[in-house]
């Protein structure tokens, strides 16, 4: 008994522990002084934090009900001797109310004392440049706090309503999937419906991604998921035992050695822990999703900077001489030299998030001039004729929403109405030298514009490395020579005008105003990139990552806790003569069983990310990712399933 | 099979809750003997059967079968040892609640892969002698005692053990069925000299013994030789059961 208590708390400190962590982070004032911190990530962050509080919830009602389930016989001889049953529920309820409470604290106290430390390695995994300063807020301290009061004594209600349950039990429940036909039946439905959601995925694969049919192939994405997850739901509750209880009734297999037993053993264990199982299952099969999402994402994200990114130096007019100057002083090898003269102009584009148009800065370049950029950069953008427009988008395709999208024209002032546009992301000058829109007008479009704000973009493609000092590359990008362009938005977009300014009047800029980047260099680009999606992509992995350490221990939870008929009938067969080794090879098999069917599933379902991941970012197969992430969750589920093992061994000898 | 126990000693518990529950104890059991153990309740019986039957270890002491020292053995060999020559019957019952009764009895014979075919032999035979064929596929939650009882005598006997031991096998029977379960035990010592060790409060239960050892707070009292007449045994007993104390008829004022 005093090793459930332990196990209980030490279950529910766990979850406590991870998710203060993680609420702590969001509101963590050093995060959000990063400028690569931004609403949207925010929002992410606390929609992700009530997940897993979500989640969280419910891994403490499991474990809730498997502390009540182990005191079963107990309550049952108190209510026999006479006690009431609301007294025997109210024991329970105290009980919980007590173990919750002191889980929350203990937990929280773990949270802050790791705080500093996990903070330190998200930093460093993020390699962003902050001192991660220990921090304790009050605010989060009092929403977990509330939360903790709240959610212990939900689930002390909910303990205490179990034991009452227990108690009214009274005949074995005639259930409806006791019926062993309709079980079966149920059984291989459920292998239907898993196999038909296997067939289904492996058209997905092959589908290709173009727009119109997105549609199509999300929609089937979301019924493979369903088939899944009723498939495997009925394979659990009715063809797994299905099968064992074939291989009982067959003597040629149950009349040998230990299997007489064992395969009863192993129908009950697996009966039992049904809705578990699948719970498990279903969420690390999740889990693994977002994993190979992530990291599939990261790969995507960085191979694309890779390419639109292969320049080497940029600048504006003002900066080109001092470059030239650098690269001549240090004999650097030139490889390409280009410029291109950049009008700039007012239009109305779409803005997704308010709905509605909204004047914005916009850059235009000729299609001439387009033509003289290096074609090893351009080509990979959609290729466009004399007459067409093409859009640059300066955000990494595959995680921009809408990317593809060109429902809404686009109005330049005092110029006609873009309404067909091609959209492309390479530019040879990367996305850091212009804010707002970027366009490739035909020749007499581009005559039509009057500029108000005129510039030139240079750019050099150097061999090796360009050899500049840091000192050389510091007072290249001093804040003297960038300059900040303001939109001033009057009643009509051809009454609006652009300024530019050296200095900025506030402290910030405006929803309106832009900083044009004097000088870029490739290297800053790459630590923007990775930074930035790593960010975003190291939260994911976080908490997928927590979430299967969270289910793994659920799994061990159950392996180890066995309730006293359990350990009864191990216990006799160790007397009627079965021999250690024997009973050794019933716990492998249960282990085995409980922890490789929810592996063995959750495996084959998370392969429908790759189909995903066709559709999101519409990439050649992905399977390397999922291979690599796959076998990590294979390790990290065998080992966490030998370490459970080793235990639940350990307990039965000691107890036998 | 003879059995010799030499000076056998078993604690439970630590320190202040200590109970010594033998306390050296020297025994010899020769083969194809039936030895009734008697004594009142917690003198130790149940747990020198354990021992005897290795079962459990005792703390000292040597319990010799066949020549051959148990105390020394591996768990692996006693596992076995006890799996293809000893059959109990515990006080308990201990029969498995998610088998039905036939796969409780056949049981040890399944552990022992023996064939289906002398598994079913074997089945039938203990079927016919003790009366139990309707039970066949009830499940255990569902009997009585007594029903428990002798299906785990069925059990103990199945593969025709070499030593047999009883602990209270009759405690739960009513009067007919504890008789056929004593014929048959008496049947299978005589016949093939299967040694029999049983534990037992009960007089003429004992009266069956072809000798019998009284137990009193783990060490050895007394002890009664059956010298062939049923009655003069069974007064001897219930007179030796007076003078310890325990027991079902006595101790009465
Ligand atoms: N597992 C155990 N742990 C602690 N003490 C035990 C254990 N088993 C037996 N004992 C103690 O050892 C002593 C002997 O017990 P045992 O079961 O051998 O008695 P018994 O003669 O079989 O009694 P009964 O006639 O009631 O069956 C008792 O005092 C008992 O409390
Ligand atoms: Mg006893």
């Amino acid at each position: 008994m005093r090793d459930s208590y332990l196990i209980y708390i030490a279950s529910s400190v766990f979850a406590v522990a991870v998710l203060t962590l993680l609420a702590m982070l969001v509101d963590d004032p050093t995060l959000k002084s990063s400028h690569y911190w931004n609403v949207t990530l925010q929002q992410f962050m606390y929609v992700m934090a009530f997940v897993f509080a979500f989640f969280t919830f419910v891994y403490m009602t499991y474990v809730g009900g498997f502390f009540i389930q182990q005191q079963r016989l107990e309550f049952k001889t108190y209510f026999k001797l006479g006690m009431s049953k609301f007294a025997i529920a109210l024991i329970s309820f105290l009980e919980t109310i007590v173990v919750q409470l002191i889980a929350w604290v203990i937990g929280m106290l773990l949270a802050v004392i790791l705080q500093k430390f996990i903070g330190m390695l998200l930093v460093y995994l993020m390699r962003i440049d902050l001192t991660f300063r220990f921090y304790l807020s009050m605010d989060v301290i009092w929403i977990m706090l509330k939360t903790g009061f709240y959610s212990s004594i939900i689930l002390s209600l909910l303990n205490g309503f179990r034991a009452y349950l227990i108690l009214r039990e009274r005949k074995k429940k005639q259930h409806f999937y006791n019926n062993w036909f309709i079980r079966s039946l149920l059984g291989i439905f459920g292998v239907v419906l898993f196999l038909s959601g296997v067939a289904l995925t492996m058209p997905l694969l092959s589908m290709s991604s173009e727009i119109g049919r997105n549609d199509d192939s999300m929609i089937l994405t979301f019924i493979i998921g369903l088939l899944y997850v009723f498939g495997s739901y009925f394979v659990f509750r009715g063809f797994l035992p299905l099968v064992l209880e074939m291989l009982d009734r067959i003597k040629f297999f149950s009349y040998r050695g230990t299997n007489l037993f064992s395969f009863k053993y192993l129908h009950q264990r697996l009966v039992k822990n049904t809705s578990i199982i699948w719970f498990i299952t279903e969420l690390s099969a999740l889990a693994v999703a977002m994993l190979v999402f992530c990291y599939a994402g990261y790969q995507i994200v960085y191979q694309d900077y890779q390419i639109s990114y292969s320049f080497s130096l940029v600048s504006t007019k003002d900066q080109a001489g001092a470059v030239e100057q650098q690269l001549k002083d240090h004999g650097t090898k030139v490889k390409e030299r280009y410029h291109t003269p950049i009008k700039r102009t007012i239009a109305e584009i779409w803005d997704y998030s308010s709905k509605e148009y909204t004047p914005r800065l916009v850059s235009v370049m000729s299609y001439d001039n387009y033509l003289k950029l290096p074609q090893r950069i351009t080509k990979k953008n959609p290729s466009i004729k004399s007459g067409d427009f093409l859009e640059i988008k300066g955000e990494l395709s595959a995680l921009t929403p809408n990317y593809n999208n060109i429902e809404h024209p686009i109005s330049v002032k005092n110029a006609p109405k873009i309404t067909a546009r091609k959209v492309g992301s390479m530019f040879p000058y990367g996305s850091r030298m212009y804010s707002g829109l970027m366009l490739v007008v035909p020749n007499s479009y581009y005559r039509q514009i009057n500029s108000d704000a005129s510039e030139t973009f240079y750019g050099w493609d150097v061999k090796g490395a360009d050899k500049m000092s840091a000192t050389a590359i510091k007072r290249l990008k001093q804040k003297e020579h960038q300059y900040y362009l303001t939109v001033h938005v009057k009643s009509s977009l051809n009454k609006s005008y652009i300024t530019k300014s050296d200095k900025l009047d506030g402290k910030y800029l405006g929803t309106n105003q832009y900083i044009q980047s004097s000088f870029v260099r490739q290297e800053v680009t790459k630590n923007i990139v990775r930074q930035a999606t790593g960010f975003f992509l190291f939260l994911i992995t976080t908490f997928s990552i927590a979430l299967l350490i969270a289910l793994g221990s659920l799994l061990t939870l159950k392996v180890l806790l066995r309730d006293d008929y359990e350990w009864r009938q191990l216990k006799t067969l160790k007397r009627i003569g079965a021999s250690e080794n024997e009973i050794k090879v019933i716990i492998k098999k249960e282990t085995a069983l409980l922890f490789g069917m929810p592996m063995i599933f959750a495996l084959i379902q998370s392969f429908l990310v790759i189909g995903i991941l066709k559709l999101v970012f519409s990439t050649t197969n992905q399977f390397a990712s999922f291979v690599l992430i796959g076998l990590s969750y294979v390790l990290l589920y065998g080992l966490t399933g030998v370490l459970t093992y080793i235990l639940s061994w350990r307990g039965v000898k000691d107890k036998l | 099979m003879q059995i010799i126990v030499k000076n056998i000693a078993k604690d439970y518990g630590k320190k202040k809750n200590a109970v010594h529950a033998l306390k050296d104890i020297d025994l010899e059991v020769a083969e194809g003997e039936f030895l009734g153990i008697m004594g009142p309740s917690g003198a130790g019986k149940s747990t020198l059967l354990n021992a005897i039957s290795t079962n459990e270890r005792p703390d000292h002491g040597q319990i010799i079968i066949d020549g051959i020292d148990m105390t020394q053995q591996h768990d692996r060999t006693l596992a076995k040892y006890r799996r293809h020559k000893m059959g109990f019957i515990y006080q308990s019952f201990d029969l498995l609640d998610s088998l039905n009764v036939k796969e409780n009895i056949i049981l040890p014979l399944v552990l022992n892969h023996s064939s289906k075919k002398i598994i079913e032999q074997r089945f039938e035979h203990l079927n016919r002698l003790l009366d139990i064929g309707e039970l066949s596929q009830r499940t255990i939650d569902d009997l009585s005692l007594g029903q428990r009882q002798i299906i785990s005598a069925a059990r103990a006997l199945i593969n025709n053990p070499e030593i047999l031991f009883a602990d209270e096998p009759t405690g739960s029977l009513d009067s007919k069925s504890a008789t056929i379960l004593l014929n048959y035990m008496q049947i299978i010592n005589q016949r093939e000299k299967t040694t029999i060790l049983m534990a037992t409060h009960d007089a003429f239960t004992a009266s069956y013994c072809s000798r019998v050892v009284f137990i009193k707070d783990g060490s050895i009292f007394s002890e009664i030789v059956n010298s062939g007449n049923r009655n003069d045994f069974f007064e001897q007993v219930i007179n030796m059961q007076r003078t310890i104390g325990g027991g079902s008829y006595f101790n009465i004022p």
